[in-house]
């Protein structure tokens, strides 16, 4: 299972984040708190807990671990990609100093920007970590970001990392995906806890 | 930008005894009519109001798609080709006796292929119909279109609608009255947001 992290203040900001590493706020807290209850709900409490090694990412984890004990496993294949130059702008002021490559960026092709983590790249790494961690016996909660949920699961499912099949997974929702016998990968489950009751309703 | 909510219907008895139904129509069973009713208040507060409701003809399918229209006070179009896939010799049967009879045919339709058998309706025509609706009834769609159809039907037309390949199973069944959406983009292809959207989730008490 792949599960975005819970939105921090920058989010709500709209600063770009990348390798930044900024904490939760008590609303971030409290939001993935509800997810993590309503994981444990779907899949039980016999879970392996991994995140993305950023702040944002292991505050959400560890409101999974309250519930089901155990430790955060920490993995280097599903932080964040860098935004190299753009972090800590916001996206309407990569807009006006980057124009060129925000419209390279906005068509799902990687801008030139330094530092900037490719598409291909992040997809290869992300996919690498699902093969190494997946156990048909054991399920597990991975806790990391958008893009890479993203690129991972295409290049999981064998599509291009310019694909517009899949949809931008909101914080703090998840997608469940299963490894089959021949290698293949089915997503089960797509962008849950995005919509619950009492959220825009 | 238009969108797709496409929901497969309620719980039959069948369901509940693991029988293959393709073509033949089993009613929702109490447990189904519940669901249905569930769903139908979800739903209700996410789709647009002057929504397009249309359903496969098959009852389990319709009967699901009248409870929403009876919450939205909408009519609900029935058109033939979002009917379930034929599952021919197969239907009705327990998997048991379907293992035992046709092995050879059953690991190749496990393996995602199409089995041979006789009146199994093949991938590539359930596919072919089920797109073919659903672009015609999203083009007739002002805002958004909910269609209510069946297991595999769902599966394989989001699939043809993606442009995925059939020799995957990329995308898993829908539970019963579970629901996926999908965007139709300006330039004309589909991205999928929302699958197998479990409504029980949905009213665990998240308040902002």
């Amino acid at each position: 299972m792949l599960w975005r992290h819970a939105p921090t203040p920058s989010n709500t900001s709209g600063l770009i984040q990348g390798r930044l590493d900024i904490e939760l706020n008590d609303a971030g807290r409290a939001r993935a708190a509800w997810a993590a209850a309503r994981i444990v709900e779907q899949f039980g409490s016999e879970l392996r807990v991994i995140s993305s090694p950023l702040r944002r990412a292991v505050a959400t984890a560890e409101q999974l671990t309250s519930l089901v004990g155990g430790a955060v496993d920490l993995d280097e294949a599903f932080t964040q990609r860098s935004y190299g130059a753009w972090e800590g702008l916001t996206w309407d002021e990569v807009r006006r100093d980057f124009p060129e490559a925000w419209e390279r960026r906005e068509l799902g092709l990687d801008p030139e920007v330094p530092g900037w983590d490719g598409q291909e790249h992040v997809a290869a790494r992300v996919l690498a970590g699902l093969e190494r961690i997946w156990d048909d016996e054991r399920p597990a909660v991975v806790v990391t970001h958008g893009s890479p949920i993203t690129l991972g699961l295409l290049a999981a499912i064998g599509e291009p990392a310019s694909s517009v099949v899949l949809g931008r997974v909101p914080h703090a929702a998840w997608v469940t995906v299963r490894r089959v016998e021949s290698g293949a990968w089915h997503i089960e489950s797509f962008a849950l806890g995005a919509d619950g009751v009492g959220k825009g309703s | 930008m238009t969108r797709l909510f496409i929901v497969r219907h309620g719980e039959t008895e069948w369901n509940a005894l693991g029988l293959l139904q393709g073509a033949v129509d089993i009613a929702l069973s109490d447990a189904g009519r519940d669901q249905a009713a569930r769903a139908a208040t979800a739903l209700a507060g996410m789709v647009s109001p002057d929504a397009v409701l249309v359903s496969s003809p098959l009852s389990r399918a319709h009967d699901t798609g009248l409870a929403l229209g009876a919450v939205l006070g909408l009519p609900v179009a029935v058109d033939d080709r979002l009917r379930e896939r034929a599952y021919g010799v197969w239907e009705g049967i327990t998997p048991e006796e379907r293992e035992e009879k046709w092995p050879a045919e059953v690991a190749k339709w496990h393996d995602h292929g199409n089995p041979g058998i006789e009146g199994f309706e093949v991938h590539e025509l359930v596919r072919a119909r089920m797109v073919e609706s659903i672009e015609e009834w999203i083009a007739k769609s002002p805002s958004d279109l909910v269609v209510f159809t069946h297991g595999s039907s769902a599966r394989i037309g989001m699939m043809g609608l993606l442009g995925l390949s059939l020799d995957h199973r990329t995308l898993g069944n829908l539970g019963n009255t579970c629901w996926s959406r999908l965007r139709k983009r300006p330039e004309g292809a589909w991205t999928l947001e929302r699958h197998n959207v479990w409504v029980d989730a949905l009213y665990a008490g998240w308040h902002e």
